[in-house]
């Protein structure tokens, strides 16, 4: 007997045995998963916490053997995502909280952030400075500089980038961020606001000269928001509902509610601003 | 219409229960670091601690953190009690081209790059899943 007539069967013996696995868990699904966060949130209720957490597990063992879902399955993920919204706004990190709306709600649009959390941090502060530097070198030397990106080889090689690397502690991870070799610029983390909507992302600058000794430049962080299959990655989300519960929610299940049940899509996003400098 | 007032005023519930306690504290964070420990070294008559702290929410950053001491993490901040030693960040993103495995997870105190991280994108060869990542003994 071939392999080839063997394969399939055994394949769909297994996830026929998965399937069953996954059954076995199966719990009935919460109607209002927005009332349980509120109860945990409030009250620190085990039963709420316990519910909404079987109920995840239980829809991503269903997401992993791509196993169809039920009306009311559907409408828990996409009510969870109604409440990271809620939730985001409330505790002050709005642009993560649009983005996660955006994902449910926005049938795969590009969307625009605003750019407060950029321009207020600091490795995009610093960023700034020593691409601004490089372009009137740039400038000077009468070279193009029009466009230009943290990811361009020869900004890399400047003097300018290195101090923006991190190199054995030479920036604090927790409160100025830094850029990689590669001119992704990594959030510090505790900047929270920006470290939620956009943790790793590209500085863009298109400049023209505005007067003879002035440049006009229109920053930009063009990003796609997307979460990793389960193939490709383990990662889960920690949402923490009060001081002792945390929900975990897998970045599989996130992207499955895109790839496999249609309910998110994924999108560009994009933050501008201008400045005019010497 | 009946649906409708309901999840609405659940709406306003969840809202008020939320807002309710102070916006600085640890209830509904959107996406709250991990901390997990991955494992403890004997170098020197001195134990070691690798965690690592997962950050972010679509884009998350996986950093291993060394310590000489055991930590404690506030629950709200995750910040821990102590400074860590060294931190640097698993450079596995999906916007490389090729997807890295942690091949070797050195321990170096005495240097200034505390924890030498050596990659392979054969995983074969690499630990699979960064999470099960240990020193190289």
């Amino acid at each position: 007997m071939s392999t080839d007539s063997i394969t399939p069967t055994n394949n769909t013996q297994n996830l026929s045995k998965k399937a069953q696995a996954c059954l076995a868990q199966a719990v009935e699904v919460p109607s209002a998963p927005l009332y349980h966060m509120g109860n945990i949130a409030a009250f620190d209720s085990k039963t709420s916490f316990d519910l909404l957490q079987d109920t995840i597990n239980y829809l991503t063992c269903k997401a992993k053997i791509k196993m169809k879902f039920s009306q009311d399955e559907k409408e828990f993920l996409i009510e969870l995502y109604e409440s990271l919204w809620w939730g985001g706004y409330a505790k002050g990190m709005p642009e993560a909280a649009k983005l996660a709306s955006h994902y449910i709600k926005g049938k795969g649009e590009p969307v625009s952030m605003a750019p407060k959390p950029y321009q207020q941090s600091v490795v995009v502060k610093d960023t700034m400075q020593a691409m601004k530097l490089y372009i009137n070198e740039l400038a000077g030397r009468k070279e193009y500089f029009f466009n230009l990106k943290t990811n361009d080889p020869k900004f890399r090689q400047s003097p300018h980038f290195k101090p923006l690397m991190l190199i054995n502690g030479s920036r604090n991870i927790d409160t100025q961020g830094y850029v990689k070799s590669d001119g992704v610029i990594h959030a510090a983390q505790f900047n929270q606001r920006l470290q939620k909507a956009d943790n790793r992302f590209y500085l863009e600058a298109s400049t023209e000269k505005f007067t003879k000794d002035s440049f006009h430049t229109f920053w930009s962080v063009n990003n796609r928001y997307d979460f990793e299959p389960f193939s490709k990655s383990d990662k889960i989300s920690n949402l923490a509902l009060s001081d002792s519960k945390a929900l975990l929610l897998p970045d599989g299940l996130s992207e499955y509610m895109d790839s496999g049940l249609d309910l998110a899509k994924p999108f560009n996003y994009q933050a501008r601003w201008t400045e005019i400098w010497k | 219409m009946k649906i409708t007032i309901l999840k609405a005023s659940i709406i306003v519930l969840f809202y008020f229960s939320i807002t309710a306690c102070d916006p600085n504290d640890c209830h509904f964070d959107i996406a709250g670091d991990q901390l997990r420990l991955a494992d403890t070294i004997n170098d020197n008559n001195k134990t070691y601690y690798l965690y690592t702290r997962t950050i972010g929410w679509q884009e998350k950053t996986i950093y291993f953190e060394l310590y000489d001491k055991k930590p404690e993490f506030d629950e709200c901040t995750y910040q821990p009690d102590i400074a860590n030693l060294y931190s640097i960040d698993y450079d596995d993103y999906p916007e490389n081209p090729e997807r890295k495995h942690i091949e070797k997870m050195i321990l170096q105190p005495d240097q200034p790059e505390k924890l030498k991280i050596i990659y392979t994108t054969d995983k074969t060869k690499g630990v699979e899943n960064v999470y099960d990542v240990k020193f190289t003994r």
